[in-house]
């Protein structure tokens, strides 16, 4: 993950997209490997499911918000409503899912 | 952009070095707004699904149970395809934000292979299922399980498409401001269905494994 390429003819008016989000699109990369790492690993040890899963379905929480964040790029400014849209699917997809669990 | 007259207005040039060349236009910010709406309608498509298969994954009717069936060696691999495929797909919109048509094509290009990758070892995935005697029509949980999965894999394929036309017109157009919208709608979706995978991996094939029913 050291060889990234980055392009030399930068024109440098961008202050959005420079090398600098490069790097933190890496750093977010190397957290879900981890996190991806981690959960495939406690489910592989054979630890007790009521330990394993509360844990990594917090992990797997984790890695949506950040791809969320960094990657559909929603930390960037003038992204209310499109962080609106998809928090109000997100909680209407888990009131579904919690509601036809729960339900017997 | 030097065919700008035939380019629709910029909005403001601030906007467009601040954020990038998919909202330098009306018309772009406004397919970038549209498409987070469908995103959050996606959402709860794939939560309906899941709600179905997590309602219905233990009505094995003595056929394979998901303890049985799932293996974490292939879904691992599956896995590093698709989050590698959502990193190349940013680095992409990234090269294009700094103008970079040949960077841009060439992670594009990295992206559509790993997709590719994702849907051949899914392919071989469903394929050992059939062998075991796990198809659609089995039990329950065998409906629910490939309706789910199926319906994601055939948002990678539709996504593998989508990405494979857009670099087609990306040579020939270059990076435009009618262009860069699509291209930019198309990373969010290819994102959206990583985000879909980590809830797959997690709660189909780990619960799974784990043997919770």
């Amino acid at each position: 993950m050291t060889n990234v390429p980055t392009e030399t003819h930068n024109t440098g008016t961008e202050s959005g997209s420079g090398h600098g989000s490069v790097r933190k699109h890496i750093i977010s990369f190397a957290i879900m490997i981890l996190f991806t790492v981690i959960a495939f690993a406690m489910v592989g040890a054979g630890m007790s499911p009521t330990v394993v899963i509360p844990v990594i379905l917090a992990l797997a929480v984790i890695q949506v918000i950040l791809q969320l964040w960094d990657f559909m790029h929603l930390n960037q400014k003038g992204h209310s409503f499109p962080t609106l849209f998809i928090t109000s699917g997100a909680l209407l997809g888990f009131i579904f899912v919690l509601v036809l669990v729960l339900w017997p | 952009m030097e065919a700008m007259e035939t380019q629709p207005r910029l909005v403001n040039a601030g906007d467009r070095l601040e954020l990038g060349p998919e909202t330098a236009t009306l018309e772009g910010k406004n397919k970038v707004l549209g498409f987070w709406v469908f995103l959050g309608g996606e959402c709860a498509l794939f939560a309906s699904l899941f709600a179905t298969y997590l309602t219905l994954r233990g009505h094995t009717l003595n056929g394979p149970t998901a303890h049985e069936l799932f293996h974490l060696p292939i879904i691992g691999l599956a896995t590093i395809l698709l989050l590698t495929s959502s990193l190349t797909g940013v680095l992409g919109i990234n090269a294009m934000h700094r103008g970079n048509l040949g960077s841009l094509l060439r992670w594009l290009g990295v992206t559509v292979l790993l997709g590719l990758g994702f849907l051949a070892v899914q392919v071989v995935e469903f394929i050992t299922y059939a062998g075991e005697g796990f198809g659609f029509g089995t039990s329950a949980f065998s409906s629910a399980f490939f309706t789910l999965v199926g319906f994601h894999g055939g948002h990678v394929a539709f996504g593998v498409i989508w990405i494979s036309i857009l670099m087609l017109q990306l040579r020939r157009s270059g990076i435009t401001p009618r262009k860069a919208p699509k291209v930019f709608i198309a990373s969010l979706y290819w994102h959206f269905v990583d985000v879909v995978w980590v809830f797959i991996f997690t709660v189909v094939y780990l619960m799974g494994i784990l043997g919770i029913s």
